[in-house]
């Protein structure tokens, strides 16, 4: 499925074309999350204009409201919300597990009782398959066995196992294999020989793509990084990989040279809403008093529309308080994420990964002070930081 | 500024606003909508959304209360109000109250008036409203005024009311002529007196001959859903009456919530601009306007969808409610507006009943477009008319 257009020849970062049936996809990749197919009052030649190649969409939230009938009946949540480049959607499983209590996990499937009327729910992987087979986006993800990151003992290895169990099951269920791709989720939580187990299991499937799953629930960034270093080090070179939840910039630069395509995550989005702006070196609170009477856009570099136009000053006096500030904030930290997505894209194409890292860590800690985390990942894969410039 | 009149008949009259000093390219045709802000916004849209609405050059209308938040980086910087807020190629016009929200009533004092911000009230007196023009710096601005009355208002409320707004009035026009600053901006007289006809025209007739550039007829209390449902026939007549007392080549303004019915009704009695409080007022409430006017015949017609069970107004659907679930059709059949060309009803009611902003954005990107239109409209009827007497 993807046509390889550059590796780096010091770490395992690479830069591919992902054909996918509504678009082609330019990996690595940042995935802005649009829970009920709509991303905070923007609309979508916006994100069409920010170049967000590949949005999420929610299959819990979806599969309630409108529910499957509807989108079946609309065409899909393309049609729906009329975005006409990718979607992907999640297996609905995570949401429900961390958004109800009550949710319990059996052979069969995720119990659950309904938050509208408490009736008791079944979520199955062939129940996952069929909504998402119905929202109809290019890629779908398996119903896994998700237990928090920092569970250890036989629940971990009982989760790892049943999500290819379930995996066999939603390969099985899969109704629109043409128009739709299934990527399996390797888990194993932070025990390395169950996530090479994991790992090892699925590709023995025949699917185009794979997921890192249950990272970023709170482990420690050394765990962190390590799993995904162990997961990209089995999942074979020619298939994209996507790593689930995770968007903060530092990790997506670690986690690129580790070998990563793609990537999701809701916190550019959601803190936007609080007047937070993402800038090279970190974040900006715009609500601070500090910027009353700072009459620079919110990053001079930034080739945005609201960079463009408006001032720290103006929107200080507007974010939390005017919906249209959440808009003009969120359109700023798309950008943001796009625009370093598209750098580290261009800089493996021309092999200069490392020193594109080294400017990126230049600009976040002018000190040098960077974390032990980052120093060691990025050492893992032959990239070693000029700490003493 | 300069003040043009085109077109006089008995069914309201064309003009159009030019000469702005900041805008010297621009030109406003009148009957004119001004765009209600909140915070220097035009609510849940952007300078990016709002250019896909419209590529025309924009008036906004900036209420004093969400003007006050930008005031102290206004009054530091070397920016007015409309770079200040990212609009620099529109068009501003301060006003005193904000007709998105219904006046609580009962706080202007005798020498101040409330302004209602979002955290809070605050009470601003003649020398602290001209202390904050000069730092807004817009391209036009009425009169501080005591405009919080209604109906119910007694006769000695509307005394005061008349007796606070000339003296506010004596003070803003003596600072007005005197400031290098406000040198470029045009001046607008304030007319009060509520629902008196007697007070109105004594203000009237002692403002009529000031040498301003034009009135805001205010003192109505029709702010927000207050507008929608006020005494139209009163005001008119009381309109009317004022119009008849004021010099006929200056600008007259009429902030308020109107129906688009009583709209029309005031546009024909000679007003030239209003603002986009209504539209605005019934997105929030998560409805479009759907309402046809036709210039022609003049007359509106009505889609009603409801069946009249809930308390919609005649002019909108509400999009929050349920037969919208799997209706697949645009907000309304032929409307060209962003959100008619590209999405259908099932969507907005989706987000509508998701909560999510993007409903919002829709609604106002569909009933701004609409109510433009519909100024649109009214002006070709005016010149319809004009033809139509010139034939008879
Ligand atoms: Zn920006
Ligand atoms: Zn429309």
């Amino acid at each position: 499925m993807p046509a390889v257009l550059a590796d780096c020849s010091t770490s395992k970062a690479r830069t591919s074309l992902l054909t996918l049936p509504h678009h082609t996809v330019e990996t690595p990749v940042f995935m802005p999350v649009g829970t009920q197919g709509t991303m905070k009052g923007i609309l979508p030649q916006q994100l069409e204009k920010l170049n967000c190649q590949i949005i999420l969409g929610n299959t819990y939230h979806l599969g309630t409201r409108p529910g499957p009938e509807l989108m079946a009946k609309v065409g899909g949540l393309h049609k729906f919300m009329n975005w006409n480049r990718a979607l992907l959607t999640d297996s609905g499983g995570f949401q429900m597990v961390s958004l109800l209590k009550l949710a319990e996990i059996t052979e069969e499937g995720v119990n659950f009782s309904s938050p509208f009327d408490g009736t008791p729910c079944m979520l199955t992987p062939e129940r996952s398959i069929e909504i998402q087979n119905a929202i109809g986006a290019d890629i779908i993800m398996q119903l896994d066995d998700v237990v928090k990151t920092t569970t250890t003992g036989p629940r971990v290895e009982e989760a790892m196992q049943r999500t290819t169990r379930w995996l066999d099951r939603c390969l099985a269920a899969h109704r629109r294999p043409d128009e739709q791709n299934i990527f399996p989720i390797v888990q194993g939580g932070l025990d390395p020989e169950l996530r090479q187990q994991s790992a090892r299991l699925h590709t023995e499937r025949e699917v185009n793509g794979y997921a890192v799953g249950g990272l970023s629930g709170g482990e420690s960034k050394d765990e962190f990084w390590r799993a995904v270093h162990l997961s990209t080090n089995i999942l074979p070179k020619d298939k994209p990989r996507y790593l689930m939840g995770v968007g903060f910039a530092l990790d997506l630069v670690v986690c690129c040279a580790l070998g990563i395509d793609m990537f999701d995550c809701v916190f550019p989005t959601r803190t936007a809403r609080f007047g937070c702006a993402l800038v090279p070196s970190g974040q900006l609170n715009l609500k601070q008093k500090a910027y009353a009477s700072d009459f620079l856009p919110i990053d001079d570099e930034c080739d945005c529309s609201t960079c463009a136009r408006y001032t720290r000053a103006f929107l200080h006096t507007i974010v939390t308080m005017e919906s249209s500030a959440c808009q003009l904030l969120t359109i700023h930290n798309l950008s943001y994420q796009m625009r370093l997505m598209r750098g580290i894209r261009e800089s493996i194409k021309e092999d200069k990964f490392p020193t594109f890292i080294q400017e990126f860590l230049n600009k976040l800690y002018p000190g040098k002070d960077y974390p032990k985390w980052v120093i060691d990942a990025l050492s893992a894969v032959n990239i070693n930081l000029n700490e003493s410039q | 500024m300069k003040f043009s009149l085109q077109t006089i008949t008995k069914r309201g009259r064309l003009g159009s606003i030019s000469e702005i000093e900041r805008l010297p390219l621009a030109a406003f045709d009148t009957p004119l909508m001004l765009l209600t802000t909140s915070g220097g916004t035009v609510p849940h849209l952007t300078h990016e959304t709002l250019e896909m609405m419209t590529k025309k050059s924009l008036a906004l209308q900036l209420p004093l209360a969400s003007n006050l938040r930008a005031l102290a980086a206004t009054r530091e910087s070397k920016f007015n109000i409309a770079e200040f807020i990212g609009m620099k190629e529109s068009l501003t016009l301060c006003s005193v109250n904000d007709p998105l929200v219904p006046l609580p009533g009962g706080f202007n004092h005798k020498n101040s008036v409330a302004v209602w911000k979002k955290e809070g009230r605050e009470n601003v007196n003649e020398v602290a409203y001209m202390d904050a023009m000069e730092s807004l710096r817009p391209d036009l601005y009425q009169t501080l005024c005591d405009s919080e009355t209604d109906a119910e208002s007694t006769a000695k409320r509307l005394q005061r009311s008349v007796k606070s707004t000339a003296s506010f009035f004596e003070y803003c026009l003596e600072r007005h002529k005197n400031s290098k600053v406000l040198e470029k901006s045009s001046i607008l007289a304030s007319l009060v007196g509520g629902f008196c006809s007697e007070r109105r025209r004594q203000l009237t007739k002692e403002m009529a001959s000031q040498p301003v550039d034009g009135f805001v007829i205010d003192g109505f209390n029709v702010s927000g859903s207050k507008g929608e449902s006020a005494k139209v026939e009163l005001v008119k007549e009381l309109v009317k009456q004022t119009i008849a007392d004021l010099p006929e080549a200056k600008l007259r303004v009429l902030p308020g919530c109107w129906s688009p019915e009583a709209l029309w009704d005031l546009v024909q009695e000679g007003v030239d601009v209003f603002d986009s409080s209504l539209p605005t007022v019934v997105a929030e409430r998560g409805s479009a306007l759907t309402f046809k006017f036709c210039p022609k015949t003049k007359s509106f017609s009505y889609n009603f969808e409801h069946g009249g069970e809930n308390d919609l107004k005649s002019y909108e659907i509400s999009l929050k409610d349920k037969t919208y679930f799997d209706r697949l059709e645009p907000i309304l059949e032929g409307c060209e507006c962003v959100a008619c060309k590209n999405h259908t009803k099932a969507y907005i009611h989706h987000l509508m009943v998701t909560k999510e902003l993007l409903g919002h954005v829709l609604l106002m990107l569909h009933n701004l477009h609409h109510y433009q239109l519909f100024f649109d409209k009214m002006r070709e009827a005016i010149r319809e008319n004009k033809e139509e007497t010139a034939e008879s």
